[in-house]
């Protein structure tokens, strides 16, 4: 008797646990958000990070960076989120709350969060090209100066010059060459190549570049390593000899002059993110300026 | 071996026979392999302690150690706030996960019913068949295959169903409305710690004589009082050691808490404040970390921090005393009221015994969660051709992951096993137990088991992959065999404890020598545990993410490059975290969870092979 009452007690804590995980599902109707309260910023090392406090400002002008190196400390309201897809999540799962992220990964997770125009300013690549839209930040390739770029590296390099790279590169990024040529097929032997560092150029590598550099190269096999971990990791590698090119989504550390040469391959926008379905299209930098230093609230349309 | 020769010069001095130079040449060996976890401990050390003196240089130990303002922009670098951070989450994980994961051991051995005991009066032949069917499922085996699935399950795993359940079902009690924080933290790791501590309290109380018991019941107590009074303080050790390993993986894990902790530089004052422990802090800037800076110094010193805090968790543990005293009775006991303080007493065994029932509800009730909340993200996402289509860019795969992934257990299999299995010989077989230098290896092994893996994975990207020229899912497994090293020693010598001395007498009785007996008779006695050892390693090895993203790459790569072990590879779960961490076009959250749904299904498998291979053994017997 009692057995069978244990097992009846199991069954239901069971159930229970079901119910609790459908629950958690739901939540909060985003439509119904009135107000941003939280935000998440991303680890002070990050590539986007380190260009959304520069460029942010209030209305004196003054940039979060500024703000900080005065030893003011985020609002309480700010927790860090430690990749783009964490803050994605985090955005979708709490409406009351925005977030930035590279503009080239929006696209891709229109189903859970948006972009919102920042300053009346559309986050497109038109906007970014003509300085509209002004929270934007270079990708850059860095080579160790002393071993050189090897000769399938520099391909790689021309061809995101190319017209053919420029062109995927405008999909969702901005392009950089001033005068694009028709790209020329590697005709070398080297096979390899290795691309280690930031984990925002990754999907520009994976999504766009290295499945059409290979498809322009149809007799040669490549291996194509594109592994992420982070801007700094790809500076490391690149003095180490670890990568052929590292992938950095800032301006290479200036400590590395001499030891590393950068190439910018293009620039990409940061996009202000919010769930897909609050009522909020715009936010002004003084707005996220004082949402992130001060705690202060932004209304919702 | 140029030991060979020495030991054939011996041989004529001393004249020994050949089955004692083979006894003692085993003896080094065992030997041997034992000081490697010595060896990796203090490399760990040296190495972490080296690359931290700039640090301390720079910033000074003391306000390093109780600074509380960590601000790479400005080069201010304190750690109190993450010191104490750790310590909360760690203690509140291991009181939450540690009651839980004993009470539900505790059931596991003594409570719980082998079958079902439904029966069916009516006429419904269906309905009679599937009750009969029922009946006939082992309750206990099934119940020991969930702790061991919960063990199987990637941390990043946890990390989803943190986020996603824990912190959600949180948010609505948290003032900001998001429910990340300590809680959460202590919450996910307790749950991450109950597959170990249950395990290894389940060995150590299995172990336990049965006349113990026995004669615990023979004496008039009730089970409870017999379980809860005698059994369970006769398998303190074991426990103890149990938690132990629960607090190394609680201290040590970095990427679920760093889904759930909230990230800031701050005091867990509240119980939703957003706070680092010292893993989240490395995680959080270590990648983006240039290499130059004072800021990857500071890293390596909050590693430096980690271990110290580490060692100091082992040596206080070792100041336990491992022999269970019993306590004697104050008076003599006089009929009549002493009965009644008697009776009383025992109440609170009956009391902890629904305690255990509960706790094992729970854990089942956890597991179906987890499962059900992959399963439904999961199934939908789960085609033929993400399976095993060939994987390009724009269509991947999870081919080359699964190929890295079997290299990579392989690799750490082939050379872990053999190092760990002669290590828990030595310590068992040839060691005098208590002896200074089985303290001393013991206290290494533990803290080799308490090294946070984001350690080993920064230890290896210097170490390993310097030594095969980059990345490689060779570095990444040289990695892995730290990681899972103590895994094996441990489970191997509860395992070998639990051979009777009997088996071996019998065999020295039969003129065996000692290697002999090893091999053939304690050895094959011990495969169940054993093999226990290699699920848990297994386990471990398909679950780590944190050690081998710095050391095996981040990566969507092809098959026909994950067919070379030296080239760069994602084993399931690192390419599970790079789909969570940086959504792209082809691979997003759907591709995460499709293949934590494979990552389950494995764990599954894995899991019901070696209930085979045990009930096999078990029947030959």
């Amino acid at each position: 008797m009692k057995k069978k009452l244990m097992i009846l007690g199991l069954t239901a804590v069971i159930g229970a646990a079901m119910v609790g995980t459908l629950a958690g599902c739901g939540g909060t109707n985003p439509a119904n958000v009135t107000k941003i309260t939280a935000a998440f910023t991303r680890p002070t090392t990050s590539g986007t990070y380190g260009a959304f406090n520069e460029l942010v400002a209030n209305s004196e002008g003054k940039t979060i960076d500024e703000a900080r190196e005065e030893g003011l400390d985020f609002a309480a309201c700010v927790q860090t989120s430690n990749e783009t897809g964490t803050v994605i999540q985090d955005v979708n799962k709490n409406p009351n709350s925005l977030g930035y992220i590279s503009l080239g990964a929006v696209a891709a997770n229109a189903e859970l969060i948006k972009a919102i125009k920042v300053n009346d300013v559309e986050p497109t690549v038109d906007n970014i090209k003509n300085g509209d839209y002004k929270l934007a930040r270079p990708f850059n390739f860095v080579y160790n100066t002393q071993k050189g770029l090897s000769d399938l590296a520099q391909n790689f390099i021309d061809f995101i010059n190319s017209t053919e790279g420029q062109e995927l590169v405008g999909e969702d990024y901005i392009g950089v060459a001033e005068n694009p040529v028709e790209y020329v097929p590697y005709a070398g032997t080297q096979t390899t190549l290795t691309l280690t560092g930031s984990t925002s150029v990754q999907p520009l590598m994976n999504d766009f570049i290295v499945p059409a550099f290979k498809a322009a190269n149809p007799g040669k096999n490549f291996t194509i390593n594109v592994s992420g971990s982070g801007s700094g990791q790809g500076e490391s590698d690149a003095v180490d000899g670890k990568n052929d090119l590292g992938m950095i989504s800032r301006e290479m550390k200036s400590s590395y002059d001499g030891t590393l040469t950068s190439v910018t391959i293009a620039q990409d926008g940061i996009a202000i993110v919010v769930h897909k379905d609050v009522n909020i299209t715009n936010v002004s930098f003084d707005e996220i300026y004082n949402l992130y230093m001060n705690g202060t609230p932004i209304d919702c349309d | 071996m140029d030991g060979s020769t020495k030991l054939d010069t011996k041989t004529k001095r001393f004249s020994l026979s050949p089955t004692k130079l083979k006894d003692r040449t085993a003896k080094y060996v065992f030997f041997t392999c034992a000081l490697m976890s010595v060896v990796a401990v203090f490399g760990i050390i040296a190495y972490i302690l080296y690359a931290s003196i700039p640090a301390f240089q720079h910033v000074g130990f003391f306000k390093f150690l109780f600074g509380t303002k960590w601000d790479s922009d400005s080069d201010q670098f304190g750690i109190l706030p993450m010191l104490v951070n750790t310590i909360v989450v760690t203690l509140g994980a291991t009181l939450v996960g540690g009651i839980i994961g004993v009470f539900t051991a505790i059931f596991l051995v003594f409570w719980c019913p082998d079958k079902f005991h439904l029966r069916y009066a009516g006429k419904n032949k269906a309905l009679g068949r599937m009750v009969n069917w029922l009946n006939k499922i082992n309750l206990r085996t099934i119940f020991d295959q969930i702790i061991k699935l919960l063990a199987g399950i990637p941390s990043v795993i946890y990390g989803y169903f943190g986020v996603s359940i824990i912190v959600a079902a949180l948010s609505g009690a948290d003032p900001v409305g998001i429910g990340k924080g300590a809680l959460s933290s202590a919450l996910v790791l307790a749950i991450m710690i109950v597959p170990t501590v249950t395990s290894l309290s389940k060995n150590a109380l299995e172990a336990v004589p049965e006349h113990y018991y026995e004669g615990a019941l023979a004496l008039g107590n009730t089970k409870a009082q017999a379980v809860f009074k005698v059994v369970l303080p006769a398998a303190r050790s074991g426990i103890i050691s149990a938690i132990i390993l629960g607090i190394g993986r609680a201290v040590g894990e970095t990427m679920a808490v760093n889904m759930v902790s909230g990230g800031r530089v701050y005091f867990p004052n509240t119980l939703f404040t957003p706070i680092r422990t010292l893993t989240t802090n490395i995680a959080m800037d270590f990648g983006e970390a240039s290499p130059i800076s004072v800021l990857r110094n500071a890293l390596f010193a909050t590693a430096f921090v980690l271990l110290v805090l580490v060692l100091i968790i082992n040596l206080s543990i070792n100041l336990v005393p491992k022999e269970f005293k019993g306590k004697r009775g104050k008076k003599v006991l006089m009929p009549g009221e002493e009965v009644a303080v008697y009776r009383k007493k025992g109440v609170l065994a009956e009391i902890l015994k629904y305690v255990s029932m509960v706790m094992a509800a729970l854990v089942v009730a956890i597991l179906a969660a987890i499962i059900l909340f992959i399963l439904i993200n999961g199934i939908p996402h789960l085609t033929a051709d993400f399976l095993f289509g060939s994987s390009s860019y724009n269509s991947p795969s999870l081919v080359p992951a699964f190929i890295s992934t079997a290299y990579t257990i392989l690799i750490t299999l082939a050379i872990s096993l053999p190092v760990g299995i002669c290590s828990a010989i030595f310590l068992v077989e040839y060691a005098k137990p208590g002896s200074k230098i089985v303290k001393v290896l013991r206290t290494f092994i533990d803290t080799l088991a308490g090294v946070p893996s984001i350690v080993f994975g920064l230890f290896g990207n210097l170490l390993f992959c310097k030594l095969f020229g980059g990345y490689s899912v060779m570095a990444g497994s040289f990695t892995m065999v730290l990681v899972v090293l103590p895994t094996i020693i441990r489970s191997t010598e509860e395992a070998l404890i639990a051979v009777p001395v009997s088996l071996r007498e019998a065999s020295y009785g039969l003129g065996a020598s000692k290697v002999r007996t090893i091999f053939k008779v304690v050895l094959p006695s011990a495969f169940p545990g054993i093999a226990t050892a290699t699920i848990l390693a297994i386990g471990r090895i398909i679950g780590e993410s944190a050690a081998l993203v710095y050391t095996s790459g981040m990566l969507l790569s092809t098959a026909g490059a994950a067919a070379n072990p030296m080239n760069m590879g994602s084993t399931l779960t690192v390419f599970l975290y790079m789909c969570w961490a940086e959504p792209t076009r082809y691979l997003g959250f759907d591709q995460a969870y499709a293949t934590a749904v494979v990552l389950l299904i494995i764990a599954a498998v894995l899991n019901f092979c070696v209930y085979l291979i045990q009930r096999r053994v078990k029947k030959k017997r």
